[in-house]
């Protein structure tokens, strides 16, 4: 696991987690702007596809031992943690 | 007298005139159906709803001057002098009477303050045909009459399904299908139809706008995956297009370097808009930021209420090139050692107090921005995921600051309840609480305007909210970003806001208008306001790009008593004013 690409968020995570291989994480993958194919290959394994050339910023839903993974890929710049957010009314 | 047969401001009104005469109703005619007579020798008379047995002869009541509009129906209305309300409510079949109430445009409230009538006299054509506006939230009524015909398709990412090509989860529902998807909490349809309601008196900004709806589950990556969802769709039907995100939090770095917050920068561009709500934590002491001294400590202190919340998380950042070291001290004087900065292995750092479990994370500069973020995570005594309370009391957050300049810490304070827990003390700030997505450069990011405060609910009653009218709502949250950027751009009306209601939400009776509509408040509301308006300044010019639109809404916008062009934290850039758009 290569701490310098996860969030603290994200790095707080995988620390409680019990199982994994337990798909647990929702998460950004911020890569670098031209992937190999066997980058975009690893991306495709998790279920995400590019929609344009341009896209670096991708979301899945992960275990820790994938994030342990991706964090070693060096096309991969950094994975931050999905945060779960709030509507905004009052009350 | 059958008194508990009243409503209370009938009651009133009928014990004033017994004490006082006549003179006494002239001040209850501001707001009752009371007709003052023409002479002194007729008596006054008053218009009222009689809830009564349906088939019930009320006729021989007329001898006491009571007169009936309708001879059956369960609800029906009367007019009678005030002082034969004793003898209607005698009446065994009669069970409720109450008043007729004397209404306002209340519903144009927002819009006239913002001179938009004028703006659509002068501009009839501009209607939102033709614009797609993309609203992210908790769903849709499908079968509300505001939008009959007009939702395109639903994104619904809570039920299960194969999802769409830009995430593998939810289901997408278009035609017949579009009622699979409930907004059992209503938020998302009233927003739809702040911005695009074309019923009734409650009319949205953009009556004839498409809609295409996501139904998130609030996570912000699948919000990302719904705003490249719905350009997507709007790229198919080459249509411009709004996205509405009434929706935000505080687990980010609050100066737009989030992952959601890049991809809406890089999603939006000419005809591709996205509008966010600022926040709604203007009254909330969410936020604390200091000077920590260089070779110093510093304390900042936070309430956490007694049996509340399960969890409650700091979430700090500082400069890249300062190092700060992280400590917790619980109300009752248990603390943890100070955690470094930890570049290399393992940033996060289990504690176990004799009240509490804490968790520290201080990892090397974030990737993002390059600033340091530290994470705490507090949780009541406990073991694995069960716990108890977090211990209720002032607690500590404490740095020390091993370098050799000061540095600028910002905290914000999140937990599970929603929102209970505060800093108290001298380092409370009482800015730099917009986060992601409102935080996006991209982004127009709004402010709410307080332009009503009373509304009729469905019985009749008067609601009052307890918000200075005609002024930036105070719930409503300031800029600026961390970075010092401006945020918000602009305000628009956001309490108190009539709109439509969803058929499978439950909400108090208080806050129900009638059976279509609803009344709520928050920047929630002040978002779709502009979403609208964006709309229709899409539809006029679908090439305007964020900044374009930024400035147009800059240039209309005015905070009063200050001159063109000031900024406020709080107002952004002023309250709309459509009239020359």
């Amino acid at each position: 696991m290569n701490y310098q690409k996860i969030d603290a968020a994200l790095a707080m995570a995988i620390n409680q987690v019990e199982n994994p291989y337990q798909r647990l994480f929702i998460i950004f993958i911020h890569t670098q702007p031209i992937l190999e194919s066997t980058a975009e290959n690893f991306l495709i394994d998790l279920g995400i596809r590019k929609t344009t050339e341009a896209e670096t910023v991708f979301t899945a839903t992960v275990s820790a031992h994938t994030i342990s993974e991706l964090s070693d890929q060096n096309w991969v710049k950094h994975l931050k943690l999905s945060q779960r957010l709030r509507f905004v009314n009052q009350g | 007298m059958r008194h508990q047969k009243l409503s209370p401001g009938l009651l009133l009104a009928f014990e004033d005139v017994q004490r006082e005469g006549d003179e006494a109703s002239i001040a209850h005619k501001r707001s009752l159906g009371i007709v003052l007579p023409k002479t002194s020798t007729k008596p006054t008379r008053i218009v009222v709803f009689v809830y009564c047995d349906e088939d019930t002869d009320l006729s021989h009541l007329s001898e006491f001057g009571i007169e009936f509009n309708q001879s059956q129906g369960s609800v029906r209305t009367a007019y009678l002098p005030i002082n034969a309300l004793e003898r209607l409510s005698e009446e065994p079949a009669i069970h409720r009477v109450k008043p007729s109430r004397k209404l306002e445009m209340r519903m144009d409230t927002a819009s006239e303050k913002v001179y938009l009538p004028q703006f659509k006299q002068k501009h009839p054509e501009l209607t939102g045909k033709g614009v797609i506006i993309g609203v992210v939230d908790s769903g849709i009524d499908p079968q509300h009459p505001a939008f009959k015909g007009r939702i395109l398709q639903i994104w619904d990412q809570t039920l299960p399904g194969p999802g769409v090509a830009e995430g593998a989860y939810g289901a997408e529902l278009k035609g017949d299908l579009l009622k699979i998807s409930q907004d059992n909490n209503g938020h998302g349809t009233h927003v739809a139809g702040i911005a695009a309601s074309d019923h009734g008196e409650f009319c949205g900004v953009a009556p004839e706008a498409q809609l295409v709806i996501v139904k998130t589950d609030m996570q912000d990556a699948h919000i990302a995956d719904a705003v490249r969802y719905i350009f997507s769709v709007a790229d198919h039907m080459g249509c411009p297009a709004v996205v509405n995100l009434s929706l935000g939090g505080h687990a980010d770095a609050h100066d737009g370097s989030d992952s959601l917050s890049q991809i809406i920068n890089a999603q939006t561009g000419p005809g591709r808009i996205v509008c966010c709500a600022a926040g709604n934590e203007g009254n909330d002491n969410i936020h604390a930021q200091a000077v920590v001294k260089s070779k110093n400590n510093h304390t900042m202190r936070f309430q956490v209420p007694p049996h509340q919340a399960g969890i409650v998380w700091l979430n700090g950042w500082y400069d890249g090139d300062s190092e700060l070291e992280i400590a917790l001290r619980s109300p009752n004087g248990f603390v943890t050692p100070f955690q470094a900065v930890n570049s290399k292995g393992n940033p996060a750092k289990q504690y176990k107090l004799f009240d509490s479990r804490i968790e520290i994370v201080t990892p090397g500069p974030d990737p993002a921005n390059g600033d340091h973020n530290f994470f705490v995570q507090i949780r009541g005594q406990g073991w694995g995921r069960f716990s108890g309370p977090v211990t209720g009391g002032v607690w500590q957050l404490r740095v020390r600051n091993t370098a050799c300049k000061d540095v600028r810490l910002d905290v914000w304070t999140l937990d599970d309840t929603g929102g209970s827990v505060f800093f108290t003390g001298k380092s409370v700030s009482d800015a730099v609480k917009i986060g992601s997505p409102a935080a996006a450069k991209s982004s127009v990011t709004v402010a709410s305007y307080t332009s009503k405060v009373k509304y009729i609910d469905i019985d009749g009653e008067e609601r009052e909210m307890g918000l200075e009218l005609d002024t930036i709502s105070e719930f409503s949250s300031e800029g600026p970003l961390r970075n010092n950027e401006q945020k918000p751009d602009v305000a628009a009306p956001g309490a108190m806001i009539i709109s439509a209601l969803s058929s499978q939400a439950n909400f108090n009776r208080s806050m129900v208008h009638n059976s279509e509509f609803l009344a709520l408040a928050g920047t929630s509301m002040a978002a779709p306001f502009i979403s609208g308006l964006i709309a229709l300044l899409l539809q006029r010019n679908p090439n305007l790009d964020p900044a374009s639109i930024k400035e147009i809404l800059k240039n209309h916008s005015s905070i009063p008593e200050q001159a063109a062009g000031s900024f406020d934290r709080k107002w952004g850039f002023g309250l709309i004013n459509t009239e020359n758009l």
